[in-house]
C-alpha cells in the first residue's frame, strides 16, 4: 500500500510539472503589413505570461486566410476583409463563419525616394501611374524620369486592397516589380530615385510621403493618427485578426490584450492608429 | 636666401604645375574610370532587370494555373454479401457476387484551373480505376467562365459544368461529410455535370452580395451522352440562393430555390409505336402510339443551412433540401434518357416524385467532426408500398411496377478526423430502408417484402490538394 502511495504521489506530482512545464501556443500566420504589430503584440504578451507562446509568421493576408481555413494556425492577420468566397470555405470545412476582430487602423502610405520632388498625388493619377497610363515623372510635376513602380504579391492583403480602392479593380501595370513583404518596398524606393512603392505607414522609414488627395481639388493629407482617424486621408483601412470560432481561453486573453489599452499603445508605437 | 634656396624654390615653382597638372590628369582618368564602371553596371543592372521583367512574366502566367485534384481510397463492409439490390436507385453501392467486404479506390480527380481573373479555364478528369473505364480518363468538367470587368458581378459558363440545383449537389464529395450523396440527388443528377451553358450573379458587395442566382440551359441528357442533344429540348435549371449572417451572434442562415424545368422524348419503339406509364387513382395507365412525344422533366427544390459557432465545442450546421416534381424514368426509376434508334431503352414512366435529406454536423475543436443525416425518397408518390400486393404485379397493366416504385430511406452517422490540411478519415455507417410491399407478393417485387439487409460500413481516407 505504502509502495502503490508512492508510486502514485510520483505519477501526480509528474503529470502537474507536465501540465505546469506545457505551455499554451497561440500561431498567428498572415498580413506581412501587421507582422512587426504582432510580433510586438507577441514580445510583450508573453514578457508578462510566460506559461504563453505566441508565435507569429507573415507571408500574406491571403496565405494566413488559407491557413485558417486549413486549420494550421490559430488567428490570422489580414489587412483586407475575409471574402464571401474565403467564407464559405470556412463554413465547409469548420461549419463556422470565422470571428472578425478589428485590431487596429492603417493608412496606406505612398512611398518616395527622399530626392523626390513630388509632394503630391491624387487618387486618379495613383490609378494611372499604378495602371501604366502615366510613366514619367514629369506628367505629376517632377521631374523628366521614368517611374519605376513597385508593389507587394498578390497574397498580399495591400496588394488587394490597393487595387480594388485606388486601382478600382484594374490590373496593375506589368512593369509593376512585385517584392516579398513591405519592408522590401520601402528598401527599393529608399534607393531608386525615381522609385514609387505602397505599403503601411508603419514601414516609412529612410523614405518620404506622398500626400494624397481625394481628387485634383481636394486637399492633400498624410497619413497619421488624425487624418486616419478622421478619415480625411483617402487610403485608410482597418487590420483585422480573424479566428474560426468564438475565442477561448489563452486565445481570448490574448486578442482581448490586444484590444486593450496597453495593446493599442503598442499599435500606436509601431506607427498604426488605435482602432478607437 | 642663398642662391641654392633661391635655385631651389624657382625649381619647385617650376615642378608645382606640372605635378598638379599630372593630379588632374589622374583624377580625370580615375573619373572616366568610376563613370565607366558605373555605366557598365548600370548595363549590367538593366540587363537583369530585363531579365527579371520576362521572368515575372512567366511565373505570373504560371500563378494563373492551378492544379487541385483529391484521392479516396475506402474499405466497406456489407451486412451480408453481394449487396446489390439497392444500387438501381442510388445507395451505398453494389458490391459483386460473394462479395461481402472490399477495397476501392472511390475517385481518382485531377482539376486544371487556368484563372486570368476575368476569364477560365476547366478541365477535370477522373482517374477512377476500375470504374468501368478500364483505368481511361474520363472527362468530368470541361469549360471556360468569363466575368464581366463592370460590375464584377455576373459570369457565363459554357461547356460541360456543375447543373446549378440545390445545395448537395455541387458540394464537392471532397468537402461532402457522407459518402455518397443522397439518394435522390444520386437519380435525378446522374454524373452531376452536364454540357450547356449558365449564367453566374454574385455580387461583390452591397446589399446585393446576399443573393445569389445560376441559371442556364443544359442538353438534358446524361454524362455519357454530354456530347450530343438527342431529344431536342433543353433543359432549364437554376438556383436563387439567399445568405442572412448575424455575425455578432455567430449564425448564419443561407438558403435556396432551385426549379429544373424541361422536357424528354419518348423513344420507346414497344409495339412499333411506343409506351408511357402514368399513374391514375392508384393504378399504372398505359398509353400506346407516345414514340416522340415529349413529357414533362420538372422539379423545384428548395435547400436551407443553418451555421451556428456552439461555444467551447466549434462550429455546427443543420441543413436540409426537399424536393420535388415529375420525373420521366423507366422502370428502374432512373431518370429517362432518350437512346440511339437502335438502342431503345424500354417504356417511358411519368411519376410523381419527392424526397429530401437532413445533415447535421458538428465540429469538436479543431480536427474531429460528427455527422448524422438522413434521406429520404419516394419516386412514385402516387403508389404506396402496401399497396403493391399479388393481385397489383400480375395485374394486366399494373404488373408495370418495378424497382423504380419502391421508396427508400436511408439513416447514417459518423466521424470524420482531418489529420492536417490535405488528409482526413471518415468513418460511416448508413442504414438503408426500403418501403415494403404486401407479403403475398411473387415475382422480382417480392424481394420487397421485408428490409433488405444492406447496411454498410464505410472506412475511407481522402488526400485532397
Amino acid at each position: 500500500m505504502k509502495k502503490f502511495s508512492i508510486i502514485a504521489g510520483c505519477a501526480l506530482i509528474g503529470l502537474f510539472g507536465m501540465g505546469a512545464a506545457k505551455k499554451q501556443v497561440i500561431t498567428v500566420k498572415g498580413s506581412d503589413t501587421i507582422v512587426i504589430l504582432a510580433q510586438r503584440w507577441a514580445e510583450s504578451y508573453m514578457a508578462a505570461h510566460p506559461d504563453v507562446s505566441v508565435q507569429v509568421t507573415g507571408g500574406g493576408s491571403g496565405v494566413g486566410i488559407s491557413a485558417l481555413i486549413n486549420g494550421t494556425t490559430d488567428i490570422c492577420d489580414a489587412s483586407r476583409p475575409m471574402k464571401n468566397s474565403e467564407i464559405d470555405k470556412l463554413k465547409t470545412r469548420f461549419n463556422s463563419l470565422g470571428v472578425e476582430i478589428k485590431c487596429a487602423k492603417d493608412g496606406i502610405a505612398l512611398y518616395l525616394n527622399e530626392s523626390n520632388p513630388v509632394n503630391e498625388l491624387s487618387l486618379d493619377q495613383l490609378k494611372a501611374i499604378y495602371t501604366g497610363e502615366i510613366t514619367n515623372w514629369k506628367d505629376v510635376g517632377g521631374k523628366d524620369e521614368k517611374i519605376i513602380l513597385y508593389g507587394r504579391e498578390n497574397s498580399s492583403g495591400t496588394y488587394v486592397y490597393f487595387r480594388d480602392v485606388v486601382l478600382k479593380g484594374s490590373d496593375y501595370a506589368p512593369a509593376t516589380q512585385t517584392l516579398p513583404g513591405t519592408a522590401a518596398v520601402v528598401n527599393a524606393v529608399s534607393k531608386d530615385p525615381n522609385g514609387i512603392g505602397y505599403g503601411g505607414a508603419a514601414y516609412a522609414k529612410g523614405i518620404k510621403l506622398a500626400k494624397v488627395k481625394k481628387d485634383a481639388g481636394s486637399p492633400a493629407y498624410e497619413p497619421n493618427a488624425e487624418t486616419v482617424k478622421a478619415g480625411t486621408y483617402p487610403i485608410s483601412r482597418y487590420l483585422y485578426m480573424y479566428v474560426r470560432n468564438k475565442p477561448t481561453g489563452a486565445m481570448k486573453a490574448y486578442i482581448d490584450w490586444t484590444l486593450s489599452a496597453e495593446g493599442q499603445q503598442i499599435v500606436s508605437k509601431v506607427g498604426y492608429f488605435p482602432v478607437n | 636666401m642663398n642662391r641654392y634656396t633661391a635655385a631651389l624654390l624657382i625649381s619647385a615653382g617650376l615642378l608645382l604645375p606640372y605635378q598638379a597638372f599630372a593630379q588632374q590628369d589622374t583624377a580625370k582618368k580615375d573619373t572616366v574610370s568610376i563613370t565607366e564602371k558605373v555605366d557598365k553596371v548600370q548595363g549590367q543592372v538593366d540587363g537583369i532587370n530585363e531579365d527579371y521583367l520576362a521572368t515575372k512574366a512567366t511565373v505570373d502566367g504560371l500563378a494563373k494555373l492551378k492544379i487541385s485534384g483529391y484521392i479516396q481510397s475506402q474499405f466497406q463492409y456489407g451486412d451480408t454479401m453481394g449487396i446489390s439490390t439497392n444500387k438501381s436507385m442510388g445507395g451505398p453501392g453494389s458490391f459483386g457476387i460473394g462479395v461481402q467486404d472490399r477495397f476501392q479506390v472511390r475517385r481518382g480527380r485531377l482539376k486544371t484551373t487556368y484563372d486570368n481573373s476575368w476569364s477560365k479555364y476547366v478541365l477535370q478528369l477522373d482517374l477512377t480505376p476500375g470504374n468501368g473505364t478500364g483505368g481511361l480518363a474520363v472527362i468530368k468538367e470541361v469549360y471556360l467562365a468569363v466575368k464581366e470587368p463592370w460590375l464584377k458581378t455576373f459570369a457565363l459558363n459554357a461547356g460541360v459544368h456543375m447543373r446549378p440545383f440545390g445545395f448537395e449537389l455541387p458540394l464537392s464529395s471532397g468537402d461532402r461529410e457522407s459518402p455518397e450523396m443522397s439518394r435522390i440527388i444520386q437519380t435525378l443528377f446522374p454524373g452531376e455535370y452536364e454540357i450547356g451553358a449558365s449564367v453566374d450573379m454574385a455580387a461583390p458587395e452591397g446589399p446585393l452580395s446576399m443573393f445569389t442566382l445560376s441559371a442556364g440551359a443544359f442538353n438534358g441528357t446524361k454524362p455519357d451522352y454530354v456530347a450530343i442533344e438527342n431529344d431536342d429540348n433543353k433543359d432549364a435549371i437554376g438556383r436563387l440562393g439567399i445568405k442572412l449572417p448575424m455575425k455578432e451572434a455567430g449564425i448564419e442562415l443561407d438558403g435556396g430555390f432551385s426549379a429544373y424545368v424541361g422536357k424528354v422524348t419518348n423513344t420507346d419503339t414497344t409495339g412499333g409505336t411506343g409506351v408511357e406509364y402514368e399513374m391514375s387513382g392508384g393504378n399504372f395507365v398505359k398509353t400506346t402510339g407516345t414514340k416522340n412525344v415529349n413529357y414533362d422533366r420538372q422539379y423545384l427544390g428548395g435547400d436551407a443551412q443553418f451555421y451556428y459557432d456552439v461555444p467551447f465545442i466549434g462550429g455546427m450546421t443543420l441543413r436540409g433540401e426537399y424536393i420535388a416534381g415529375k420525373n420521366p424514368g423507366d422502370k428502374t426509376s432512373a431518370p429517362y434518357i432518350p437512346a440511339a434508334a437502335a438502342s431503345p431503352n424500354g417504356s417511358l414512366y411519368e411519376r410523381n416524385f419527392a424526397g429530401g435529406y437532413i445533415y447535421y454536423v458538428q465540429n469538436i475543436m479543431t480536427p474531429l467532426q460528427l455527422v448524422f443525416k438522413f434521406d429520404w425518397y419516394d419516386p412514385n408518390t402516387d403508389l404506396a408500398g402496401s399497396k403493391i400486393n399479388n393481385a397489383f404485379v400480375t395485374d394486366a397493366v399494373n404488373k408495370a411496377v418495378g424497382d423504380g416504385d419502391i421508396a427508400w430511406t436511408t439513416i447514417g452517422f459518423g466521424a470524420i478526423y482531418h489529420w492536417d490540411g490535405n488528409v482526413k478519415f471518415l468513418l460511416y455507417y448508413e442504414m438503408p430502408k426500403n418501403e415494403t410491399v404486401a407479403s403475398d407478393v411473387t415475382g422480382a417485387m417480392a424481394k420487397y417484402k421485408t428490409d433488405i439487409t444492406d447496411n454498410v460500413l464505410t472506412f475511407r481516407v481522402q488526400y485532397k490538394f
